[in-house]
């Protein structure tokens, strides 16, 4: 649609009435401003997203080591033990995209290990998982973490 | 460095499978808990990383076979010496933060510090011998975790830098021949089903490398949701036989099809070797392929598999220059020419057979 008053697109239109009669006025951006009407920026929503994103990227994520999302989807390296938690959920897609969709470890840990605290709350996180793959009816999933789980109870039966 | 006579690991005997098989070999990711990544880690960590490492292993009977060579005082021909050898990355030895290598007496054993994770543990034998790669690299982080705390999630196990190696950490990894996979254009087939079955299939080199004279990785790419010894049972039970399978299979067709094509290869191939004055690299390395498939199809008796082995690894830069101290070789033709005289009075039984 072209301004009201040249052949340059419009980018306002507004709707007026007065004294019950509708009118509406369509402007370009020049004759917009002339109006004293507001122009919409070019992409505001794309700019504001942008704009949060870059913040969002430019924090460090990681306590531990200053890993920020930025740097890890760059090199595709985590810097320190703690990024494995602390860049979730962006690292733990990375790792089931590398690792062929696996979902958790299986098999041997080291002999040392014995923080019985933190393996409940990955047991707790892991039946967690299980209710909500079940609920999605996502049942390969189920599967593998049902899996986990009993890699989980047979760790801990062995250090019984 | 000492002379390839001694060393080598996958210059030993050849075992069975050894017509398609040259050597195999087990590496463990591990990192320490509590310091940073590598690739996180100021120098001063790392320093750190290097001296808790080979201290402990000296000090403890699971470690104190290892002989340490401190990378940033090493010479870059050593360094190079050493991939050649396939006891350090190239990445490593291109490195200047600090880190160190530990390898045993016969180099079976190798241990980066502060590679892309903080220890890799890697075993290597000739032949196909996964399972004591396997028992050896294991045998070492046994002993290593009694000591020092290794890096672990309760969901992801074994914590790597790269997600690529999160889990158990183990990448095993298959050296082959495969010159007749390639001449009947099969081999594009093996890598795809390769990459089914989420395996690598990779140069001389390993990682980012070209292949030469047909020689090739095969490894590995899961190590997440699967236990190290599933992961040993399945390339040794299932992939590997498959493949020694299929390229018998078209050595044999290839021979039945063009039985004098294929002693017409070899012979031009021992005659190159056995006459020229100048052998670049590359050339040198297809050529001892043939070679080794003449042997494995008993085209000749006048040497073996061992000495081809050998001579690969001779004809590469930096053993050059250690075979030949006083030689400068200052340009590729001065390296080509040393080692066509090296080929031609290494192979001089070769020479006389074929008369």
């Amino acid at each position: 649609m072209k301004c009201d008053q040249c052949d340059k697109p419009a980018v306002v239109h507004e709707t007026v009435i007065t004294a019950g009669v509708q009118t509406t006025v369509h402007l370009c951006a020049e004759h917009a401003m002339v109006q004293m009407h507001h122009v919409p920026a070019s992409a505001p929503i794309a700019e504001l997203l942008a704009a949060h994103l870059t913040g969002q990227r430019t924090q460090p994520a990681c306590g531990g080591c200053g890993m920020t999302l930025a740097e890890f989807r760059k090199h595709n390296l985590a810097g320190c033990s703690a990024c494995f938690d602390a860049l979730s959920p962006v690292i733990d897609q990375a790792i089931q995209r590398a690792q062929g969709g696996a979902t958790a470890h299986c098999g041997r840990a080291p002999a040392r290990r014995d923080d019985a605290e933190a393996r409940q709350a990955y047991r707790a996180r892991l039946l967690n998982d299980l209710e909500q793959a079940v609920a999605a009816e996502r049942y390969e999933v189920a599967a593998q973490v049902r899996n986990a789980l009993r890699e989980v109870d047979g760790i801990a039966g062995q250090q019984a | 460095m000492k002379p390839i006579e001694n060393g080598g690991p996958w210059l030993g005997p050849l075992g069975r499978d050894a017509d398609v098989v040259v050597a195999s070999r087990v590496r463990l990711a591990r990192n320490l808990a509590g310091f940073p990544f590598t690739n996180r880690a100021s120098t001063t960590q790392r320093r750190e990383v290097v001296s808790m490492v080979r201290d402990r292993a000296q000090a403890s009977a699971w470690g104190r076979m290892l002989g340490w060579v401190d990378m940033q005082a090493c010479p870059p021909e050593q360094r190079t010496q050493m991939v050649e050898r396939h006891l350090v990355s190239k990445q490593f030895a291109a490195s200047d933060a600090p880190r160190a290598v530990g390898i045993s007496a016969d180099e079976t054993l190798s241990v980066m510090v502060n590679e892309e994770d903080h220890l890799r543990i890697q075993a290597m034998y000739s032949g196909l011998r996964i399972d004591e790669c396997f028992a050896a690299a294991t045998a070492f982080d046994r002993g290593a975790e009694s000591a020092l705390d290794f890096a672990w999630h309760h969901r992801w196990g074994y914590l790597t830098a790269c997600p690529t190696n999160v889990g158990c950490g183990i990448r095993v990894s298959v050296m082959l021949h495969l010159p007749a996979l390639r001449l009947t254009s099969e081999l594009d087939r093996v890598r795809r089903a390769a990459k089914d079955l989420h395996l690598a299939l990779r140069g001389f080199h390993g990682e980012g490398s070209e292949p030469m004279g047909d020689f090739y990785q095969l490894s590995n790419q899961i190590t997440l949701g699967i236990r190290d010894e599933e992961v040993v049972g399945e390339l040794r039970d299932r992939i590997i036989p498959q493949v020694i399978r299929y390229e018998r299979l078209a050595r044999e067709t290839y021979r039945s099809k063009a039985p004098a094509a294929a002693r017409d290869r070899f012979i031009r191939a021992a005659a190159l070797l056995t006459h020229s004055r100048l052998m670049p690299l590359d050339e040198a390395m297809k050529l001892l392929g043939r070679l080794r498939l003449g042997i494995a199809s008993g085209l000749t008796e006048a040497i073996d598999s061992t000495l081809v082995h050998r001579l690969l690894l001779q004809v590469q830069p930096a053993h050059l220059g250690l075979a030949r101290p006083d030689d400068p070789m200052e340009t590729l033709e001065q390296q080509s020419a040393a080692r066509a005289t090296l080929l031609r009075d290494a192979l001089a039984p070769l020479r006389a057979s074929i008369g």
